[in-house]
Parts: structure tokens; C-alpha cells; sequence
């Protein structure tokens, strides 16, 4: 099924968990924040939340800034 | 006693909040943060590069630190408000710089929606500080809208110019209750010094420390510059005179 | 939160013990600052800066043009009545007073009206007693009716209101209120006031109440010679200083009424002399760079011209203090006795003599400006 992830559009398997989804992009989860379609998913969450079909998932984590 | 600055629920001995954009490693970075003293820095939100996942920079900020997340990128109350969520929901604390910078030619932040978003965003709890062109019509409304201290900018963004708005600043300093800590600009250790004589009650670098060839003592060197300003604010400085010619007196008519 | 709670935060602080501490230096420390914290404000009170009278005087004058130019506004107080339930020691309107009362009714309003504004005055100031029975807010509206044909400016010194009440007095087109609290301390306050005015509270919050209701201008201040007027003048200016950072498009301002003898020969406990009355002024100038600070004439015409670049925004002129006294001015009881008998004219010529323009309205309010454009 197609997703939105940061703004791309991406296929992933259906009925995937955010967790799933993190470890298959590699990324290290203690550093991100999680949020879909506009509302910030808890970490507690992310094992048992599944991503439906267009949903928008935005991956985020803190940079430097001004 | 102590010269405190108080903010939210923290009272700092450090009045030089950094920056951590723009440096050329996260090392660097944080080496300057500790070496500087200082006790508040600025973080950004940003989309995970999914291609190549970096290491955080969260690593190498000196423990203790206040994280002051921003809202850059926002271009609209509403995209600041969800910024400060999204940053609040990661565990950053409740401090917020807010920043809404719609004019893309020169950065320069749009007040209008900073007032409608630290109304929202102080409702909801946060200590805001807001980011703003000094003005002070806004400032008082930014005040009234709960905001726990106001971000003049003393040039545009990255620019490194200085106070240009040196007088505006000034009046803000004096009309608003409110530490006034100047944000943006400054582009050497004299220019903190000056606002913080000015009574500033502290400033924000990043350009400045971030971009010079060694950032760890040029943060050194900003840190010793706002003690300094601090120290001759608070000594009260000579008197400058006003007008060199003696006047006629005012008050001889009093016996 | 009330300016109550700022006043409470000076509870149980030794007045007396700062006031002796303060030296020559900490004088000259707050001489040298651009902008004044209350300390500084206070020490410009105390008895050691009495020996700095000319280096504040120096200052507030160049602080005073600086923020208003060789400007004097002027103004004119109107009595409507002098119908009063309060027993206030100090005033001739005093209810244990006897003499026979009186009011305007609309007609002489008119012709009061009539007769001051011949004289080029264009700011009014309209008082009366403290009578819902005899000067309620319904009259007051009337009054405001007529007398908005021939002034721009019209201002109210009367007993406290609820905010509604301020708000329709608004909508009729008052512009501003005078609200001397007397006195500050609320012991002292006890002790002189009596009838509906006892309390306290109700009338330390009606400036705040009009301004919620919209009141463009707002006057406070403090009786001078009812307690120490250090404290009284402190207090006055924190009044205004928090009107000042509260409502911020509201233009304070403060009076320094200074006891006069009236009806009953009142004698003030703590008489302000001269050389007092100077500190206060140039303190409350320094302390508050951008208010107006207003001279009635209760003053001596040699006084107030001393005085007038001290810090002064604007003096009345021409005044009179009885009840229909500019029409028929038949010797009626004053509610007090007038220093400055000057004429407008007089006022105005001193003025441009002493260089200052004198200036007969502040603003225009925005329907009599909409009605001179819609008459083209
Ligand atoms: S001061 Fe006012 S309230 Fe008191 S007696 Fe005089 S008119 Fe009445």
C-alpha cells in the first residue's frame, strides 16, 4: 500500500507498525518523534500502531538550530 | 545575591543562550555550548533524512541545558503551534522559541502571526519566547498574550550587522516588563556587550560563534563580553552629559 | 489583580528607614538613569534628594520637552452641582455643610457652556458631587449631550462608577476621568472620609473600571497635605505607572492638588511647602517620562509660572469653582478658593511669552472629525 512518508511517496507492506516501519528504514528509534497525519504518536504506541493506506507519517528528530 | 534570570520556572546565572545550527560538527558544538557556560540552547525540528539517518546532535548538548526548541520553517501561527506540540511531544521540554518567518528575502519574522501563536501556545502552557521585529505595540500585545520574555531581533537573521535596531531595542528594554533578550544579528563580543549594558537581559548567538574559525573560544569570548555588559549594567554607568553648556537654573525662584 | 495588590506589596516596608538611608550618591545614581525603578523613585523622594532640586529640575525639563515640545494644553473645570452626600473634611461641598445646593438644569448648562467656550477653551473638565439622587449618570449624559457641541474634549471628576456605566458615559462622548484618590494610605483614608466615599477600594479601582469602558484619558493623584505627601507621591505615580503598563493606549496623567483653605477652615496635617511640592513634581516627571502632569489653579499665578517648565503638561485657566459661576458669577460657594483668577487670555498670552504654545484641544474625537468631513 502507498503511504506518505516525509513528504515521499513510499510503498510499504500493509498493515506495518511504526515500529516495523522505523527498523526497516534503519532508523534508531530513541531519537525520533512519530507523528501521522498531523497528530504525534506516542512512543508507547508505536509497536501496536498500524499505518492505513495514505496516511501521511512524518519521521522527525531534533537538529541544530537558531 | 545572585543575578538571576528568571524564565518559566528556571533561574539562570547564564545570560548567553546559544545557537546549535550551523556548526561544523556536533563536537564543536557541543565543546562550545560547555565551554561557554551556557545554559539555554536552541534546538530545531527537522524530517529524518530517511535516505541517510544521522546521529543527533541531542548527544552533545551539555547536560542540564534548557532545550529551547524553535518553530523555523513555520510560516503561519498554526504551523508554529504544531511545531511547539510536536516538539513538546518529543520530550523537549515546554520552553519554545517561536519563530514564523513568512518573508523569505530577508527572514524577518512576521509578528502578527508570533502574537496569535504565543496566545495559543501560552494557553496551552508553554513558556514562550517569541522571536520578533521590535516593536512595541507588538511587544505589549506579545506580553498580554502570555509570553515569558520577547526576542528582538538586532539585525536580520545570519547577517552579523549588529544592534542595527539599537533603538528600538532600547525601548523595549524600558516600556516592556519582561526580560528582553536580543536574538539575531549580533556578530561580535562587543555587540552582546552592548546590549547587555543596554540592560538586555540576555542574548541569543549562533552565526557568530558557529561560523568563526575557532567556535569554541569565540563562545568563550562571547560568554566573558554578556558577563561583562551584565556587570556594567548592573554597576550603573557614569553618567554621560546631556547637554555640555551650563542651563539657566529652574529652581531659583525657591527660597 | 488591582493596583491594590502593588500597594500591598510596599505593606510592612520601612518607609521611614529608606527615606534616612538614602544618600547624596544614591540621589546621583538614580539622577543618572535613563529609566527609573521604583527605588530610584523613592529615593528621588527622600529627604536627601531635596538638596538636588536643580539637577531634577535640569532634567525633567529636558526630559519634558523631549516628550512634549513647548506645548501647554489647557483646560476648564465646569461644576454641574454641588448636591453632596460625603462628608470629606477638606472640601466646601461637604453635606454637613449648610447652604442651599444647587444644579444646572440643561438651559444653563448651555449658557455655561456658551460662555467658556468664547474663551477659546475647548477642553472641559465636569464635576459635581457625589448624589446618585441629584446628579445621576443619566444626568450627566444629558449634560454631556449638550455640552459636546461646543467642546472636543470632555473629561468627568465625579464619585466612582460601575464599568457600564463608564462604557455608556463613553458612548456619549466623555473622553476622560479625573479620580483623585484622596489619599493612599487607607487609615488616613478612614479617618477623613465618610457616606458612600468610605470605601476605599471601590475608588482606587474606578480608573481602572473607566478604562476597561474605554476612557481615552485618565488623571489620578493624591489630596497633598492630608498624609506624608513622600509616601502619598510615591504611591501616586505607581498608580499611574500601572495604569500606564496595563492599559497602554490609555493616556495617564497626574494632578497635584495641593489643599486649599475651604468652608469649615479645614487645617491640611501635613501642609506641603514649596520647595516640597517642586521634589514631587520633578519625581513624578523622572519616574514617569510620558505622563501628563496637571497644575490647576489652586496654585499662585507666580508659582505656576515658576513651575511651568518642570515638567507641567497642562494647567486650567480662567477657572471657576462654583456651581454656574461662569455664566453669572454671583459669589456662590467655592469648593475651594482659586489661586490663579487669571483670564484665559491672561494664560494664553503668559504662555507664548514664556515661549510654550498653548493648546486648546488635545485631539478631535473621531464623529465631530466624521462630521466637519460629511459637511463638505
Ligand atoms: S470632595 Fe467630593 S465627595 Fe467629598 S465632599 Fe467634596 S464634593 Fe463631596
Amino acid at each position: 500500500m502507498k503511504v506518505l512518508l516525509n513528504g515521499r511517496e513510499e510503498d510499504v507492506p500493509t498493515s506495518v507498525t511504526i515500529e516495523q516501519l522505523l527498523n526497516s528504514k534503519k532508523i534508531t528509534p530513541g531519537a525520533v518523534i512519530v507523528v501521522v497525519n498531523s497528530e504525534v504518536v506516542k512512543r508507547e504506541l508505536w509497536p501496536d500502531f498500524v499505518i492505513k493506506e495514505q496516511d501521511q507519517v512524518e519521521v522527525i528528530r531534533i537538529v541544530g538550530g537558531g | 545575591m545572585a543575578d538571576e534570570l528568571i524564565i518559566g520556572d528556571k533561574a539562570l546565572t547564564s545570560r548567553l543562550f546559544i545557537g546549535t545550527g550551523k556548526f561544523a560538527s556536533h563536537e564543536l558544538m557541543g565543546q562550545a555550548v560547555s565551554q561557554s557556560g551556557a545554559q539555554v540552547v536552541t534546538v530545531a525540528l527537522r524530517r529524518v533524512d530517511l535516505d541517510r539517518p544521522q546521529e543527533s546532535e541531542l548527544n552533545y548538548i551539555p547536560a542540564g541545558c534548557v532545550l529551547m526548541p524553535n518553530t523555523s520553517g513555520a510560516r503561519t501561527a498554526e504551523e508554529a503551534v504544531k511545531i511547539a506540540r510536536i516538539a513538546r511531544a518529543a520530550g523537549c521540554g515546554n520552553w519554545v522559541k517561536i519563530e514564523v518567518v513568512t518573508d523569505q528575502r530577508y527572514l524577518l519574522p512576521d509578528n502578527y502571526e508570533t502574537v496569535k501563536a504565543t496566545e495559543i501556545l501560552a494557553r496551552e502552557g508553554f513558556v514562550v519566547l517569541p522571536y520578533m521585529n521590535p516593536d512595541l505595540m507588538v511587544a505589549k500585545r506579545l506580553k498580554e498574550a502570555g509570553a515569558a520574555a520577547i526576542m528582538p531581533l538586532g539585525a536580520p537573521i545570519g547577517s552579523n550587522r549588529g544592534l542595527k535596531t539599537r533603538e528600538m531595542i532600547r525601548i523595549l528594554i524600558e516600556e516592556i516588563d519582561l526580560p528582553i533578550i536580543v536574538d539575531a544579528g549580533i556578530g561580535k563580543p562587543s555587540e552582546a556587550m552592548e546590549a547587555m549594558e543596554m540592560g538586555a537581559a540576555a542574548v541569543l548567538v549562533n552565526t557568530a560563534i558557529a561560523t568563526a574559525r575557532d567556535p569554541v573560544a569565540m563562545a568563550r569570548a562571547f560568554s566573558m563580553a554578556v558577563e561583562a555588559g551584565r556587570m556594567a549594567y548592573l554597576a550603573g554607568l557614569a553618567p554621560t552629559r546631556e547637554f555640555a553648556e551650563a542651563s539657566s537654573p529652574l529652581t531659583g525662584f525657591l527660597v | 489583580m488591582s493596583f491594590y495588590d502593588v500597594y500591598k506589596q510596599y505593606e510592612g516596608f520601612d518607609f521611614e528607614g529608606f527615606f534616612q538611608s538614602r544618600t547624596p550618591d544614591d540621589v546621583r545614581k538614580a539622577l543618572a538613569k535613563e529609566h527609573l525603578e521604583a527605588t530610584d523613585y523613592l529615593t528621588l523622594l527622600s529627604p536627601a534628594a531635596g538638596n538636588f532640586l536643580e539637577e531634577m529640575a535640569q532634567k525633567a525639563h529636558r526630559i519634558t520637552l523631549r516628550n512634549f515640545g513647548r506645548v501647554i494644553f489647557l483646560f476648564t473645570p465646569l461644576y454641574l452641582s454641588d448636591y453632596c452626600v460625603n462628608q470629606c473634611a477638606y472640601c466646601s461641598f461637604n453635606a454637613r455643610n449648610k447652604f442651599t445646593r444647587t444644579k444646572l438644569t440643561l438651559e444653563q448648562v448651555e449658557e455655561e457652556a456658551r460662555a467658556i467656550a468664547q474663551t477659546g477653551m475647548k477642553d472641559i473638565l465636569i464635576l459635581t458631587g457625589e448624589s446618585r439622587q441629584h446628579n445621576p449618570v443619566s444626568y450627566l449624559k444629558d449634560c454631556v449631550g449638550v455640552l459636546k457641541k461646543y467642546f472636543g474634549c470632555i473629561s468627568i471628576e465625579i464619585y466612582p462608577l460601575e464599568e457600564e456605566e463608564y462604557r455608556e458615559l463613553v458612548a456619549s462622548g466623555v473622553d476622560g476621568l479625573t479620580m483623585f484618590q484622596e489619599v493612599y494610605d487607607p487609615g488616613v483614608y478612614a479617618r477623613y472620609h465618610n457616606g458612600p466615599k468610605k470605601n476605599y477600594h471601590y475608588r482606587l479601582d474606578a480608573p481602572e473600571r473607566s478604562c476597561r469602558a474605554g476612557m481615552r484619558t485618565v488623571g489620578v493623584g493624591a489630596l497633598l497635605g492630608l498624609a506624608d505627601w513622600r509616601k502619598e507621591a510615591f504611591f501616586t505615580g505607581l498608580h499611574a505607572d500601572y495604569l500606564q503598563q496595563k492599559f497602554w493606549d490609555v493616556q495617564v496623567s497626574i494632578s497635584l492638588p495641593r489643599l486649599r483653605p475651604s468652608i469649615g477652615g479645614f487645617q491640611p496635617g501635613y501642609p506641603v511647602d514649596d520647595r516640597s511640592f517642586v521634589q514631587i513634581l520633578l519625581a513624578h516627571r523622572l519616574f514617569l517620562p510620558r505622563a501628563g502632569i496637571t497644575i490647576s489653579t489652586r496654585e499662585s499665578p507666580e508659582f505656576r509660572d515658576n513651575i511651568l517648565p518642570l515638567g507641567v503638561t497642562k494647567i486650567s485657566a480662567g477657572s471657576s469653582v462654583t456651581v454656574g459661576g461662569y455664566a453669572r458669577p454671583d459669589g456662590r460657594a467655592p469648593q475651594f478658593e482659586i489661586s490663579d483668577p487669571r483670564s484665559v487670555a491672561e494664560i494664553k498670552q503668559m504662555l507664548i511669552q514664556k515661549g510654550y504654545q498653548p493648546v486648546f484641544e488635545d485631539w478631535q474625537q473621531w464623529d465631530s472629525l466624521e462630521q466637519q468631513l460629511c459637511n463638505f
